[in-house]
């Protein structure tokens, strides 16, 4: 029988909210069989890892430092860039990037977003890719209800059920 | 690349990141030992993006469990009196595998494989970084105490930041300095 441990793991889930994709870093959070033992999720990043294409610009969420200052009293030399990286990297590819918010609580659910990626035409191409369709996006549409959706949320937090 | 290379490449990150290092220097300093922890989570990570990048059950057909290519959530490194021991949140140990003076220690927050009664969190006992790395070191020094024991901070390899100490290493091993 296989066992669950997914709160041995820092797992990369993957999950779309049409036409968005999303990356959630879960920290140590236990996820559900369902979602640990499926395999699309690693299939997901591996497809994303080898698929070429130039990296997207891309932003920081505007609140992350308020939102993770309270790091900075657990550890005065928490190091911003690093922390960042990986969740760029995800922006890099498309993706919209989220970390569990406090890590030491072990079943908090809480999410905040790190990085987000700014589209561009080449975003048709990677969903399109993934859909194996030909649509085109209006990207400027979306980057602009992208923009005022991330500057008005107040509440920081989304809450996942994995 | 072949089957066997990835194979190879999966026996070497967690042979080089696994709980079973030690160093004889006991002149060792705590922060020395914290430099090689976070040196050895970053070789860790680059090795496991490397492996995810490789890894593709379509084009090798070759079936790898999650240990194997996902990051763990939390490494830690612990120095004794002669040795040094790294230990991560990685799977519960079997049972037998847990040193007598560990299962000593871990009595007191109650059974292996539970969440304890006398702590709020749902931690389960026995999987902490600090449990597998002390465990390692009691092979080599089994007399040791708690006392002479000095854990570097714990941190996510993934970001390189410190996580605290939860509830039940607290109870054992004492606040963090």
């Amino acid at each position: 029988m296989k066992i669950n441990n997914s709160s041995d793991f820092d797992l990369d889930l993957f999950f779309r909210i049409d036409p968005l994709l999303m990356h959630v870093a879960t920290a140590g959070l236990k996820v559900n069989d369902e979602i640990f033992f499926n395999r699309a999720n690693n299939n997901f990043r591996n497809f994303l890892k080898n698929f070429t294409q130039t990296p997207f610009e891309y932003k920081l969420n505007p609140f992350l430092q308020e939102i993770i200052s309270f790091k900075r009293e657990i550890n005065p030399n928490f190091d911003f860039d690093l922390y960042t990286t990986d969740f760029i990297t995800y922006a890099q590819f498309g993706l919209f990037s989220f970390d569990r918010t406090f890590i030491e609580k072990n079943g908090d659910n809480n999410f905040h977003l790190v990085a987000y990626p700014i589209l561009d035409e080449s975003y048709s191409k990677l969903i399109n890719r993934i859909n194996n369709n030909n649509n085109s996006l209006d990207y400027n549409l979306l980057n602009n209800d992208i923009g005022q959706f991330v500057n008005n949320y107040n509440n920081h937090s989304f809450r996942f059920n994995l | 690349m072949k089957k066997r290379a990835i194979q190879e490449l999966i026996t070497s990150i967690n042979q080089y990141f696994d709980k079973t290092h030690y160093t004889v220097n006991s002149k060792r300093s705590i922060d020395s030992l914290n430099k090689t922890l976070v040196d050895k989570s970053k070789i860790y990570k680059e090795n496991i993006n490397k492996m995810q990048e490789l890894y593709s059950t379509k084009r090798f057909k070759l079936i790898i469990d999650h240990e194997h290519y996902e990051l763990v959530a939390c490494s830690i490194a612990v120095k004794g009196k002669k040795y040094s021991s790294f230990g991560t949140s990685y799977r519960l140990l079997p049972i037998h595998k847990y040193l007598k003076p560990t299962r000593a220690l871990l009595s007191h927050l109650g059974m292996i494989g539970n969440t304890s009664l006398i702590t709020n969190t749902t931690n389960i006992i026995g999987k902490c970084a600090e449990v597998k790395a002390i465990n390692n070191i009691f092979k080599r020094e089994s007399k040791l105490t708690v006392a002479d024991v000095n854990f570097t901070q714990a941190i996510r390899p993934r970001t390189l930041e410190k996580i605290p100490r939860c509830q039940n290493c607290t109870q054992i091993f004492g606040n963090e300095n």
